[in-house]
């Protein structure tokens, strides 16, 4: 005989049906925004439909024409070197800047919220914001380049410059927050740890390498995974600035998804390019949860 | 080995002045407790000598060497912390070895030298466990065992022995004296708690506010304190201290209760007397019991002397009521009497 | 104490109303077309309105429709870059306004999506019909049947600045008036000191389908078409070939640059006097009033060029017009209102409001337009339609994309539009 589980008590069962209750709303919320919109869109990357008639199921044509069309896989890789430069630097630079505000400097509140305002404009604003400092003709930076002799530098124009601007503008915009994620987990990183290790011999490089940084790892892990999925879905910043120009430089994947859907009218092929997206961010998210609990098997 | 010379170390943090001018030599071997009320200064004393904190003046000095614009890491001294402050994502081996790896010692002296510590500290089998996986005592041996490693001149203790419970501080208590007096390093060692220091310490330096009070050996700060504040903070229970003032017949308190004394300077405010150094005596004082605390060993009796506070400790078993009055005195000998400012009269 | 004694009163007062409303109800749709026999108010869609556009039509325009008909219109509006998405998704969810504004080729996709109402039995007894310029009627047709009307134009010319002009000794009389004479000038302004001389011709680049514009010019100019009779796509023709080789010849021969782009705001080169010379329309006039006033006088438009000396002059026109929803539960109440936007005085208003030129003959003499080039209105009488279709959209960025990668040497003019050919191709589902 095989002993029988206990049943919940009373009280449990009723702690039980509480918490479905209180949970319902959620749910119901998460169902009506993301599941149905997706099983949609998985149902929808099968069809033919042009938003006026109805949805004729078409197998793999959409699949098999996205593969086959050259900027697809363009936008593919614009997406991915968006993501990845941003990711990149970025996750450097909102170190290197939360390290410096770490020292506690004098006016450091002052600069931390400088940092961190960008963050609070939407990326339209941002990105009309910086095409004005990026004109080759006014802006400043072009204008400092030819105050120092050079030409006029066609930052958004130019089919190498173009994509790396809008790397910087969205650094710009969003390093602030990530940098605030960093600097509070920099800030409770035991003090004693790194007066130890100075003890030991440790300068201040070989602290950060061998006590800060994997201290801090789990936000730093954080940081890059939010912000490369978020990368993944790049839009706005080459709609106002590039038009995903020059000759599709600047297109991504939400670009062309934007296209098919509202220029071309071809929900179909729209919905199969949001599906491979929404397939890469999972087996990204999926295998980047494997590798983080593989090292932290390994290392217990 | 080394000596540690401080000559008046001053810090201040902005207008708070933390150090007041402190002097204390540490001989070559010696194993120095710094002992004194939360906020007194020791552990930024033991920062500053550490390296870890500035000072605003003064001079440091070890093994003949002045410190004070060296890098913690070249003042050639150990530090064992509070929380232990092991490296969490390291193995008891890699915590242990780090330091002789940052050196750049060659791998088979690394692992000759954690093996030794190891030996000494009873971690041969956690070498390869992570710090998490310790239990309170091991990781305070692990912290050990990594001052060790470093053959240091002096080794540091801030208050090491806090977060453990109290049966496993008085193990560790032993195994910290057993262990200076097997390598013979100089030790500074920083706690709250007197019963550590005396038990520890060859000498011992009472602070209190950034100032030293006293510095002596255990017995010396026992049987002669220099004033009010180190003869009621060395000892325990506490001594009881009696206010009032000396007459003709005696030390007499605020409630007429005559206490005799053999010294009779007029300047003496206050009378003090260790609990232990009380006897039953029916022409003594009389102690208004209102707490009887027997532990088998002695006994101990919390009551009033007049209106003031007092304790008693006692070999004998003894049967008192609360609210019963029974009678103590003292050898003359033992008595101490302080004066306005708390400067000890003896 | 009032509303104490008052409510039972209102109460019984509101329901002797809607008895007595119900049973005049029946009566009100036998009255005639001057009520509003729905009840329901018309919603109008506009795109891209500047605040005097909106003010005139909340103001003015829309009111005294009101007034005459009782029919309340609600006004919606959308800015340009969104307005074919909004178009779209509204009219696939039932939710179109009753008269929605259409961008220049925006007739045949959304006409063929079954998005539109054909007008064909309205404009048979249309009698202003007459007064519009034929060219920009026939943009709002597809395969034959009328589905919007005309309300203004971006009528496309060769522009130029008059002061650079006359620095290298040019008049207003030796405009350019064929490719050959077009391209002279420029190298001619080229070897000037004038501030044009980097880049004489600015060819309408900028983040959207500009340089696909001026090179739809220069096709139907030399004579070139979209597409074959079966429909596919001819862009690889030799007309069209050559073309794009006229056109790639200017970046070549450094009288263009790739990198000049217009970001969508501040001054366009020929206000700014980066260049001298544009393909463009009224809207340049427009960015010279609201970027560099003193300019106004200076941009004129010239005669549109024929490819060949002699040859026939082409202009292109981007015409935005009114059409009514095939949802649309008002159609006749809709037609009313527009009939009532496109009257003489009424599109005066609305094409001044816009900055664009009429699209009423009748209005080329406009008050609005005294002071402006000539050659503005000229330019109107040469307008060749763009060919209509259902992709037109999608299709008009690929070529755009084609054009820039011709322009910036990323292949030769013949096998960028061969292979342009074969993505239309495919788009059109060939």
């Amino acid at each position: 005989m095989v002993a029988k589980p206990s049943t919940p008590t009373g009280f449990e069962s009723h702690r039980r049906r509480a918490g479905i209750f209180l949970v319902s709303p959620a749910i119901a919320a998460m169902m009506l925004t993301s599941i149905v919109p997706l099983i949609l869109a998985i149902g929808l990357s099968f069809t033919d439909y042009d938003l006026f008639s109805t949805p004729s199921f078409n197998g793999l044509t959409n699949y098999q024409q996205l593969f086959s069309d050259s900027v697809f896989w363009q936008a593919l890789g614009n997406t991915i070197s968006f993501a990845f430069g941003q990711v990149v630097i970025g996750v450097v630079a909102a170190i290197g800047v939360a390290l410096l505000f770490n020292q506690n400097l004098t006016g450091g509140a002052a600069m931390r919220t400088i940092v961190y305002i960008p963050q609070a404009a939407s990326y339209v604003v941002v990105a009309l914001l910086w095409n004005m400092m990026l004109d080759p003709a006014m802006g400043p930076f072009s204008r400092i380049v030819q105050a120092f002799g050079g030409g006029p530098v066609y930052f958004l124009s130019s089919i190498e410059l173009a994509m790396p601007s809008i790397v910087v503008v969205s650094l710009w915009r969003n390093i602030g927050y990530f940098m605030i994620i960093i600097l509070a987990a920099l800030k409770s990183v035991p003090k004693e740890l790194l007066e130890a290790a100075a003890l030991d011999g440790a300068g201040a490089i070989r602290r950060f390498f061998y006590i800060t940084l994997p201290e801090i790892r789990s936000a730093v892990v954080f940081v890059a995974i939010t912000w490369f999925l978020g990368g993944l879905q790049m839009f706005t910043q080459s709609y106002v600035m590039t038009g995903g120009g020059p000759i599709n430089a600047t297109k991504t994947l939400v670009y062309i998804m934007y296209d098919e859907a509202f220029s071309a009218l071809n929900i179909g092929k729209a919905s199969a390019i949001a599906v491979l997206l929404f397939g890469a961010v999972v087996v990204l998210s999926v295998s980047l949860r494997a590798i983080s609990y593989l090292m932290r098997r390994k290392s217990q | 080995m080394a000596n540690v010379v401080l000559e008046k170390i001053g810090k201040h943090y902005g207008p708070v002045e933390v150090l007041k001018g402190i002097s204390i030599e540490v001989e070559e071997g010696e194993f120095v407790a710094l002992v004194g009320p939360s906020g007194c200064g020791k552990s930024t004393l033991l920062r500053t000598i550490a390296g870890l904190e500035d000072i605003s003046a003064g001079v440091i000095n070890i093994g003949g060497r002045v410190v004070n614009d060296l890098r913690p890491m070249d003042r050639d001294i150990a530090m064992v912390f509070q929380n232990y402050a092991l490296y969490p994502q390291m193995s008891v081996l890699q915590n242990m070895s780090f330091s002789l790896k940052l050196k750049g010692v060659p791998k088979a002296q690394v692992l000759e030298r954690v093996n030794r510590a190891a030996a000494i500290l009873g971690l041969e089998n956690l070498l390869q466990r992570y710090p998490r996986q310790l239990s309170g005592g091991q990781r305070q041996r692990v912290a050990m065992g990594r001052a060790i490693v470093r053959d240091p001149q002096v080794f540091l203790f801030d208050e090491p022995l806090s977060n453990l419970d109290a049966k496993l501080r008085v193990q560790m208590r032993a195994e910290i004296k057993e262990l200076h007096q097997r390598l013979g390093t100089t030790m500074i060692y920083v706690t709250h708690d007197q019963v550590e220091a005396m038990t520890m310490a060859s000498k011992i330096v009472v602070l209190r506010d950034g100032v030293v009070e006293q510095i002596g050996g255990p017995l010396e700060l026992y049987d002669n304190p220099r004033n009010k504040f180190v003869a009621g903070f060395i000892g325990s229970p506490s001594m009881n201290l009696l206010d009032g003032k000396m007459t003709p017949e005696g030390f007499t308190t605020p409630d007429g209760i005559v206490l005799p004394t053999g010294n009779k300077n007029p300047n003496a405010v206050t009378y003090g007397v260790r609990p232990e150094h009380l006897t039953i005596a029916p022409t003594g004082m009389p102690l208004k019991v209102s707490v009887v605390e027997p532990t088998g060993f002695e006994t101990q009796i919390i009551g009033t002397v007049g209106n003031q506070h007092f304790t008693g400790i006692f070999r004998d078993r003894i049967d008192a009521a609360p609210g019963s009055t029974i009678h103590v005195s003292s050898e003359l000998s033992v008595v101490h009497l302080f004066d306005e400012k708390g400067d000890s009269l003896a | 104490m009032s509303t104490f004694t008052s409510t039972p009163f209102n109460r019984r007062a509101i329901l002797k109303m809607g008895a007595a409303a119900a049973a005049v109800a029946p009566f009100a749709s036998l009255s005639g077309r001057t009520m509003a026999a729905s009840g329901e108010p018309l919603t109008i869609m506009l795109l891209g309105p500047n605040s005097a556009t909106v003010d005139d039509f909340k103001n003015n325009l829309l009111p005294a429709f009101t007034k005459e008909s009782g029919i309340e219109v609600n006004l919606q509006t959308s800015d340009w870059g969104s307005g074919f998405q909004k178009v779209t998704t509204a009219a696939a969810s039932g939710t179109l306004a009753d008269i929605v504004m259409l961008g220049g080729i925006w007739t045949a996709p959304l006409a063929d999506k079954g998005a539109l109402l054909p007008l064909t039995d309205y404009l048979a007894n249309w009698a202003d019909r007459d007064s519009f310029y034929p060219a920009m009627i026939a943009d709002g047709a597809y395969d034959g049947v009328d589905y919007a009307l005309p309300i203004y134009a971006d009528t496309r010319t060769a522009l130029y600045r008059r002061d650079i002009l006359e620095a290298v000794g040019v008049s207003e009389s030796d405009l350019p008036k064929d490719w050959d004479s077009f391209k002279a000038l420029a190298k001619t302004i080229a070897a000037s000191d004038t501030s044009a001389k980097r880049t004489p011709v600015f060819w309408g680049t900028n983040k959207s389908i500009g340089l696909q514009q001026s090179f739809a010019q220069l096709i139907l100019q030399n004579g070139g078409t979209y597409y074959g009779a079966d429909g596919s796509a001819q862009f690889a023709s030799d007309a069209n070939v050559e073309a794009l080789d006229y056109l790639v010849s200017f970046f070549r021969d450094g009288l263009s640059d790739v990198n000049q782009v217009f970001s969508g705001s501040g001054p366009l080169p020929v206000v700014s006097g980066n260049s001298a010379m544009t393909l463009n329309g009224f809207a340049e006039i427009g960015n010279a009033r609201a970027n560099a006033p003193d300019m106004v006088d200076q941009i004129i438009a010239g005669p549109p060029l024929a490819a060949k000396k002699g040859g026939a002059p082409v202009s292109s026109a981007w015409i935005n017009k009114l059409g009514i929803s095939a949802g649309s539960k008002n159609p006749d109440e809709a037609w009313m209102l527009l009939q009532h936007l496109l009257t003489k005085n009424n599109a005066e208003v609305i094409s001044k409001d816009y900055g664009g030129l009429p699209g009423r003959k009748d209005l080329a003499n406009a008050d609005y337009l005294s002071g402006v080039s000539a050659g503005f209105t000229a330019a109107s009488d040469y307008i060749v339609p763009q060919p209509a279709n259902p992709n037109m959209l999608i299709i008009a960025k690929e070529i755009n994309t084609a054009v820039e990668k011709a322009v910036r040497q990323m292949g030769e003019p013949a096998a960028v539009l061969a292979e342009l050919d074969a993505k239309i191709d495919q788009i059109n589902g060939r």
